[in-house]
Parts: structure tokens; C-alpha cells; sequence
């Protein structure tokens, strides 16, 4: 069977089930939730895209609209809970504002144009700029998600190297530092933790919703939770410990705490001696790091440090240091992330209850499956950003996103002339929003695929509007120990495709068909095959799982050159780094009025992505800046006053929310407000971007954005509501 | 006859506003009125400084102000224990808003009529759990039934010490709050 955007109904109806009123006197409230239950019900057991951790949903469909999304009890990721987005889902279904057909700019006007014909005079462009400049002068960048092997075989059929993800302004420093060392970047065993430290892991605002349930069990059960952050986050709340560190030296604290555990023999002799190697390098390294050392830089007084390392190396082997997600946040924050992997392999904590976990099942990769399209080559050309190269062995398969405006204006390593962002808003999340709006203004082609008029989309010449998470299908997903399907709960309202279908469509007209002349049944049953199951199977159940849920507590085979933790690794010294963690400050220092500049997360919102959901706009509309009490006594400025924030790359207006919850020397705000697409009504120009203040800097090591790396200053411009 | 009541542990809580809009969705409320409300202070200078965040909705009170108040019974309180709204003998007056000493009642500006938590009594009768407590992603609210001896609901008030929010009222709420 092909399946097309139309069968879909067939399919969710037979998963369809319904709960029964139970009989009894039919009060007046019972009558009312009857009439509201009756009429035509199905519940579509799907996967959430409200961000892009892929809970398991339930969407229950009344008379052919979506009423209620509710979390799926089968599905590994979520459980049965979703938050606050994944609660506000039918709110993007229904937003007028969505993109609702293909559009292409003319002058500075966009207007509706067939699918064929945008596919038709993409495919031509596509073409003609590979006949000039070769195919590397197009790159795709992408948030990735479920259909990126799509993204895969396009690129490499057509002959690019550079598909390129987020990675940088998220989580680069963690993949390299632990592929490098751990050769495999592991979660934690959070439900089971004894004693838990984050690095600006602030696991509520940035939410997972199952690592929130596992950290909540944990603390039920008595674990001690650290939070280390220059904000008393949301986290800092639950947590038992804030400690209220000087940004950016949380690679400070980490190597005083290696230095007590080595010093004191607190670490997990056995582990060490048949799981790592380079522990004699790491202990000549750290010997000058001293909890006193660790104070003058990080603020933090030494006994702090001295009591926190030893109540958590008592606490091993479930005592863990968060490997994190966004951690590309400074210049050391690779090392960062490599002190912590070391102080996890010091607790021994791999394979062990409340410790360092391997995902468990993983579908092949992409590039090894054959037999439904022509063999894949690897592409000639060296990617634009260097990922991979000489000077950034270890950026292989993460880039360099945020400097492509710098690589478009320079012409340099060779010309780029077309540009595909796919879920991807770069223009407002790889920061620096002016150089990529000249960067992109001086492409051939710009085509941009989502589900709304991002700003990026705003620079594109066409834009294709994807059809929402519960309007399409997607390849199959791995979550734990299950495999689940995204499937449609109702038809695409507008003239909108599949992501999927997208790319096949946009393959055939570039001249590479050929790479797609299967469906996605096919394509999805390939990926299956190995787990014995099939898409129609995935259909009916939404989930499947593998095996029977239980964990075997060992260690896991540890997939390094040398099969052991690499403490000290070579592959660090070929990226210009030391074999082992070194203390390396920030790149900036606050002092003489200049602000530390720092951004992240709320539970409500999703990257740049959810500003215009009308529920989740009413809860939170617009961003403010943290600012200590004291600092901004200084300043003249008080709560609710409108201040200017300014660094040298660009300034922003936003209210003020004076606060003791801050590092003086640092301002925060939540990012992805401040949008400037006019085509979201209810976002536009609602609080501040970060993307103004941010540069396109390069972390050394990682090639991450780290980009909180910049320094304001803040000054008065108005009056609050109650000034 | 059940006797309906809900404990919300604060320690749990993750500020993530999941219940919220759980709840906005699940009675296809208009955005911004919103049944459960989370609440924040800060305490404390830094760097010895603390925030606490509160939860708080309709708490079904057995002595329920809002009942004594309504001029026209359109707010009653059933045998299990949930108080609710009979909109269309609603006179719109408002007394119950101001009566509320927790404040749980929002205008719905399109029916003119003050609205509030209904403990999910349609999703209850289904043996469902409300939507606030289902989607709860730091399992901190739990419902059950006072009246049945078996029901867990005894043993976490007990083990957690969870209180009613300002007992000292003597509205005698249905929700139990651990702090």
C-alpha cells in the first residue's frame, strides 16, 4: 500500500477506541459530559513535536478536530505526561497564522504558488547552481528530526557536504567530549540518582519530560540534587543545593572537585584500573587545581566545594554529573563537559543504578541501509565550515552553523549559492540576526521548509509549508526500549506536505529521483526490519516495545579505540587542546559596568517556535531581563522600568525584573521572544530577541556557538507601569 | 458516596504549568483564563536567597465561601464533594470572586460568568484521573476518594503531612498541599 496523506483516516480508525459512559442518574453535569463525549471519537496514539524530545501522545479527534492531546502510558518518552506545549498542541493545528500553501517572494511580497511550479523552479535553480559552482555550493541546515534520513540521501545524492544541524548552539560540547572519551554520549539513569550535580542543566525549564519524572522519584526517594547556575533557576527550586556560581567557571568547580577526589582516594579504584585509561595524567594535571584555587575564580567558597565532592563520592556509584544538553555556552565548556566525564568514570558510575546509561537500541544509520536507492558516495568537496577538517577533527557530523553568514559573505572556502533551512530558524538561533539577514540576502536561492513564517523564512525566496505533527506521517522513532510512529490525527487543513514528501518531490526535480523511488512504508519497514517489526504493525499500536522494560545493571561494552574510557585522549590534542581537562577561563570578563549576558529556557516555550500558540503566548507574551537588586541600584533602574541592553553587536529594549535570584556580575533573559515576522500576529515584536545581542562566535575545540560568551550594557530608556 | 479530594506536593512541582494548559484544553477555555494559577515569591538577598512557587485553584471547600454568598444557588456543592457552577442560573454578580479567599475564580468574559476548577467531575466519573493531575510531569498531584479506605490518598496526606492552605480559614478544602 502507498501511503498517501489521504488513507490515513482508514488507519487511525481502526485504532480508535472509546471509553464508555458508565450508567447511573443522569445528573446535569452528567448530561453535559456526555453530550460532550458523544459524536464521532477516535483517539490516535501518535508522537508530540511540540519540542524536540518526541513524547508519546494520545490526540483524541472529535467529529474531525483534534480536542485534546493527552501523553501515551506505552510510549518510553513522557509516560503518559506531556507539558505544558504538548498540552497546547491543537493550538498550533488551528493558528491562523500558519503557513497554509507555497509562497514565493516577489520583490517584497510574498505570493501563492503551485507545488509543482515551486518544486519545478527550485529543481531548476538547484540545478544550475550545481552546474556553476559544483554541489557544495548549497547548504541544508535542519533542526533534526524524524525524517532526516531524507536530508541524508538528498544531500549526499546531490552531492553536498554540507547538511549541517543546531548542534552547535545546543549540545556540541557534550557529543565531543563524550564520543571522544565515552565513545558514545550517555544519559542519566535520572529515577535512580543518589546524587545529582548540574551544570546549568536546569531540567524543568528546559524540559524532558521523563528525565523530569526520573529526577522527581529521585528526590522522593531522598537524593540530593545540586543545582550550579548564576540564576536561581526553576530548578535551583527543587533543588536541595543552589550554588550561585560566576558564569562561566563551572569548569572551575569541576576540576577542584577531580582534584579532592584523587587526592583523597574517593574515586572507584576498580572501575578506574578496568575501565579507563590516562588516570595518572589526569592526576599530575588537577594537582594544582585546589578547592582554594577553585574559589577566587568561581566565587564559591572552598569548604562549599570540599563538602559537596565529598557527601557526592560517598554517594557512588549513583552519584552523577549531568552531561547536560545546551552546553554551548562559553569558550571552556567542552573542557567543562570533559572534567565531568571524568569525574563520572572516577565515581564509576557507567552501567550502574543512578549512573551514566547508552541508549539502548539505535536503527542503523542511514548510509549502511541499501537496496532502496542507488549507492550513496561520499561527497568530494570539504564542508564549508571546516566540521571534520584539520583544524576541527572533532566537529565531524555536528558544524558550524552559526558561521555560515560569515562563509556566504567571505566567498570563502568557496562560493555558497543556495540554502536550505528545514524546522530550522537560524536567523534567530544562531545568533547575530543582522549578519545572517546580509548573509542570506546575497543568495541565488533560499528555500525555506516549516510550518510557520519564521524570520528565516521571511529571507527566503520560496517557502514550503510543512503540514503539522498531527497532520502527517513521519519515519519510525527509537525511544528507549520501544519503537513509535508519528501518524496523522486529522487531513492537512491547508495545501501543506509531509516533510518527507517535500524532499522526494524537490529530489526529482533537482535530477536526483532516483534516490527516491520508494514509499514510506517501504523506506520505514527497511528501517524495522531488524527489530522483526513492521510500519502496519506501528500503525495500529502507536508503540512497540522491545523487550520487557527491565535494566541489567553492568557495564556496556565502551566503543573507544582503546574499549576503555579515554580520560586522556589524543583526539583532544589533534583539535589544539591538552590530552586531558585544563582550567581555561571565558572568553570574556565582566567588570567596568559590562554585564555577563545569559539566556535559556522556559517550560512554556520551545526554542523560537511556540510564541504564537494563543495559549502559550496568554501564559507567558513576552520575555523580561533578571538583574541583580544591587547591580541595578547602580543603574538607576527598577522593577518593571524599560531598559536598553546593549553589546557590541547589537541592542534590544525589554523590561526589567529586578531580582536577588541573580549573579550580580550577570543578566538573564528567556530566549526566543522577540520575534519580527509580521506573519505571527501575536509573537510579533513581543519582548526581546537574544538573537540581536549574540555573536556568531566559534567555541575552539567543538566548533559550538558558545554564546553566552558577550558582555552588555544595561541602561534606563523608561518607566515602568508603576514608575 | 465518594468524597473526592486532591493532594498538590510543592516539592514536586516543576513550575511547568503542564496542569494549566492541561486544563485550558481539556475545557476548551478561552486563552488566559486559566482555572489553576502558579504563584512565586522570592525570599531572601542574594546569594541567600530562595523562590517558592504555589499552586492554586477552586479547593472544594466544604464550608465553601462562594456558596454562602451566590444569591441565586447557581453555585452548589454535589454529595462527593465538588462545588460547581450551574452557569445558567448565574446572575453574573461576582460575589462569589471577591467571597473566594483564594481567589480561584476567573471571569469567562464570553459567558460573563465566573468560572473555576470542576475537579475534571466528567473525566471522575469515568474513573479518569482530572487532567491537571494526569499530565502532571512531576507526578505532584494525586486525587482519590476520602470515603474509600483503601485509596492511597490516606496514605500520602499522612506520610507527607499535607495540609489544607490556610486551614486557619475554616473553609475546609478538599486539596491537601505538601510544602
Amino acid at each position: 500500500m502507498k501511503l498517501t496523506r489521504r488513507s490515513f483516516l482508514k488507519a487511525s480508525a481502526a485504532t480508535g477506541a472509546l471509553a464508555a459512559l458508565s450508567g447511573g442518574v443522569m445528573s446535569f453535569e452528567r448530561w453535559a459530559a456526555k453530550a460532550a463525549e458523544t459524536g464521532d471519537v477516535k483517539l490516535v496514539p501518535s508522537i508530540c513535536e511540540m519540542c524536540g524530545t518526541k513524547c508519546g501522545i494520545i490526540v483524541k479527534v472529535k467529529n474531525g478536530r483534534v480536542v485534546k492531546i493527552e501523553g501515551n502510558k506505552e510510549h518510553p518518552n513522557g509516560k503518559g505526561k506531556i507539558c505544558a506545549r504538548g498540552n497546547a498542541g491543537m493550538k498550533l493545528l488551528y493558528d491562523p497564522d500558519r503557513l497554509k500553501q507555497p509562497l514565493k517572494k516577489e520583490g517584497d511580497k510574498f505570493v501563492p504558488i503551485s507545488w509543482e511550479q515551486a518544486f519545478k523552479e527550485i529543481g531548476e535553480k538547484l540545478k544550475e547552481i550545481k552546474a556553476k559552482y559544483g554541489p557544495e555550493a548549497l547548504v541544508w541546515s535542519t533542526h533534526p528530526e524524524l525524517a532526516y534520513d531524507y536530508e541524508v540521501i538528498f544531500n549526499l545524492a546531490f552531492g553536498s557536504p554540507n547538511l549541517t544541524s543546531h548542534a552547535p548552539t545546543c549540545y556540541s560540547p557534550r557529543n565531543v567530549a563524550y564520543k571522544a572519551m565515552y565513545g558514545e554520549v550517555p544519559t542519566v539513569d535520572y529515577g535512580n540518582v543518589k546524587y545529582y550535580i548540574s551544570c546549568g542543566r536546569n531540567l524543568v525549564e528546559g524540559i524532558n519530560v521523563s528525565q523530569v519524572l526520573g529526577i522527581m522519584k529521585a528526590k522522593e526517594k531522598g537524593a540530593k540534587l545540586i543545582a550550579l547556575d548564576p540564576r536561581y533557576s526553576n530548578f535551583a527550586a527543587l533543588a536541595s543545593e543552589w550554588v550561585p556560581i560566576r558564569p562561566g567557571t563551572d569548569l572551575a568547580f569541576l576540576l577542584a572537585m577531580i582534584h579532592l577526589i584523587i587526592k583523597n582516594e574517593w574515586y572507584d579504584k576498580e572501575f578506574v584500573k578496568n575501565y579507563t585509561i590516562g588516570f595518572e595524567e589526569v592526576a599530575a594535571e588537577v594537582e594544582k587545581y585546589t578547592p582554594k584555587w577553585a574559589e577566587e575564580i568561581t566565587g564559591i567558597p572552598a569548604a562549599t566545594i570540599e563538602r559537596i565532592t565529598e557527601e557526592f563520592a560517598k554517594a557512588k556509584p549513583a552519584a552523577v554529573v549531568d552531561p547536560g544538553w545546551h552546553v554551548s555556552r562559553y569558550m571552556n565548556s567542552t573542557e567543562m563537559l570533559r572534567a565531568g566525564a571524568v569525574i563520572n568514570a572516577l565515581m564509576g558510575n557507567l552501567g550502574m543504578k543512578g549512573g551514566l546509561k547508552f541508549p539502548k537500541y539505535k536503527f542503523t544509520k542511514v548510509e549502511e541501509r541499501e537496496g532502496l536507492w542507488p549507492k550513496l558516495e561520499k561527497p568530494k568537496a570539504k564542508r564549508f565550515d571546516g566540521a571534520g577538517g584539520e583544524k576541527w577533527p572533532l566537529a565531524k557530523g555536528l558544524g558550524m552553523i552559526q558561521m555560515l553568514p560569515e562563509h556566504i559573505l567571505s566567498g570563502q572556502p568557496y562560493p555558497i549559492k543556495a540554502y536550505i533551512a528545514n524546522h530550522h530558524n537560524p536567523v534567530r538561533s544562531a545568533g547575530n540576526s543582522e549578519k545572517w539577514i546580509e548573509a542570506l540576502k546575497q543568495l541565488e536561492l533560499v528555500v525555506v521548509i516549516d510550518v510557520q513564517m519564521s524570520e528565516t523564512a521571511m529571507m527566503a525566496h520560496y517557502v514550503l509549508p510543512e503540514s503539522t505533527y498531527l497532520e502527517r506521517f513521519d519515519p519510525p522513532q527509537i525511544a528507549g526500549n520501544a519503537v513509535a510512529l508519528r501518524q496523522p490525527a486529522v487531513e492537512p487543513l491547508h495545501n501543506t506536505m509531509g516533510v518527507d514528501d517535500i524532499i522526494k518531490e524537490l529530489a526529482h526535480e533537482a535530477g536526483i529521483g532516483q534516490y527516491f523511488n520508494f514509499t514510506l512504508e517501504q523506506f520505514s519497514d527497511q528501517m524495522l526490519k531488524p527489530f522483526n517489526i513492521t510500519f502496519k504493525q506501528l500503525m495500529e499500536k502507536g508503540v512497540i516495545a522491545l523487550d520487557d522494560g527491565k535494566t541489567e545493571y553492568k557495564v556496556p561494552e565502551i566503543k573507544t579505540d582503546s574499549g576503555k574510557i579515554e580520560l586522556a585522549s589524543g583526539a583532544f590534542e589533534k583539535a589544539g587542546a591538552k590530552r586531558v581537562p585544563t582550567w581555561k577561563p571565558p572568553g570574556v570578563t565582566e567588570g567596568n559596568g559590562k554585564l555577563r549576558f545569559l539566556h535559556g529556557h522556559t517550560a512554556v516555550h520551545t526554542h523560537t517556535s511556540t510564541f504564537n500558540n494563543e495559549y502559550l503566548h496568554a501564559l507567558m507574551p513576552e520575555n523580561v531581563l533578571w538583574i541583580n537588586t544591587r547591580t541595578a541600584e547602580k543603574l538607576g533602574i527598577k522593577n518593571g522600568d524599560l531598559v536598553e541592553v546593549k553589546s557590541d553587536y547589537g541592542k534590544v529594549t525589554i523590561k526589567a525584573k529586578v531580582t536577588e535570584a541573580i549573579h550580580p556580575d550577570a543578566v538573564y533573559m528567556v530566549h526566543g521572544f522577540g520575534g519580527f515576522s509580521p506573519y505571527q500576529k501575536k509573537a510579533y515584536k513581543k519582548g526581546a530577541s537574544t538573537s540581536f545581542i549574540i555573536p556568531c562566535h566559534v567555541e575552539p575545540v567543538s566548533g559550538a556557538a558558545a554564546d553566552c560568551e558577550v558582555l552588555v550594557e544595561v541602561r534606563k530608556v523608561g518607566g515602568g507601569a508603576n514608575a | 458516596m465518594p468524597k473526592y479530594a486532591m493532594v498538590i506536593d510543592m516539592t514536586k512541582c516543576a513550575a511547568c504549568q503542564a496542569c494549566t494548559v492541561a486544563c485550558e484544553a481539556e475545557w476548551g477555555l478561552p486563552p488566559g483564563e486559566k482555572f489553576t494559577r502558579l504563584e512565586e515569591r522570592e525570599i531572601g538577598k542574594f546569594p541567600n536567597v530562595r523562590r517558592e512557587f504555589l499552586l492554586i485553584q477552586c479547593q472544594h471547600c466544604d464550608k465553601a465561601p462562594c456558596i454562602e454568598v451566590c444569591p441565586t444557588g447557581a453555585t452548589y456543592k454535589r454529595e462527593d464533594g465538588i462545588v460547581l457552577l450551574d452557569d445558567k442560573r448565574c446572575a453574573g454578580c461576582k460575589y462569589c470572586m471577591v467571597a473566594c479567599p483564594y481567589q480561584a475564580r476567573v471571569i469567562n468574559h464570553e459567558k460573563g460568568v465566573p468560572e473555576k476548577c470542576r475537579f475534571c467531575y466528567h473525566r471522575v466519573e469515568q474513573g479518569k484521573k482530572p487532567a491537571c493531575v494526569s499530565t502532571c510531569i512531576g507526578e505532584a498531584r494525586y486525587f482519590g476518594d476520602l470515603e474509600d479506605p483503601n485509596d492511597e490518598i490516606h496514605r500520602i496526606i499522612h506520610q507527607k503531612q499535607a495540609k489544607p492552605l490556610r486551614g486557619d480559614l475554616g473553609t475546609k478544602p478538599s486539596i491537601y498541599y505538601v510544602r
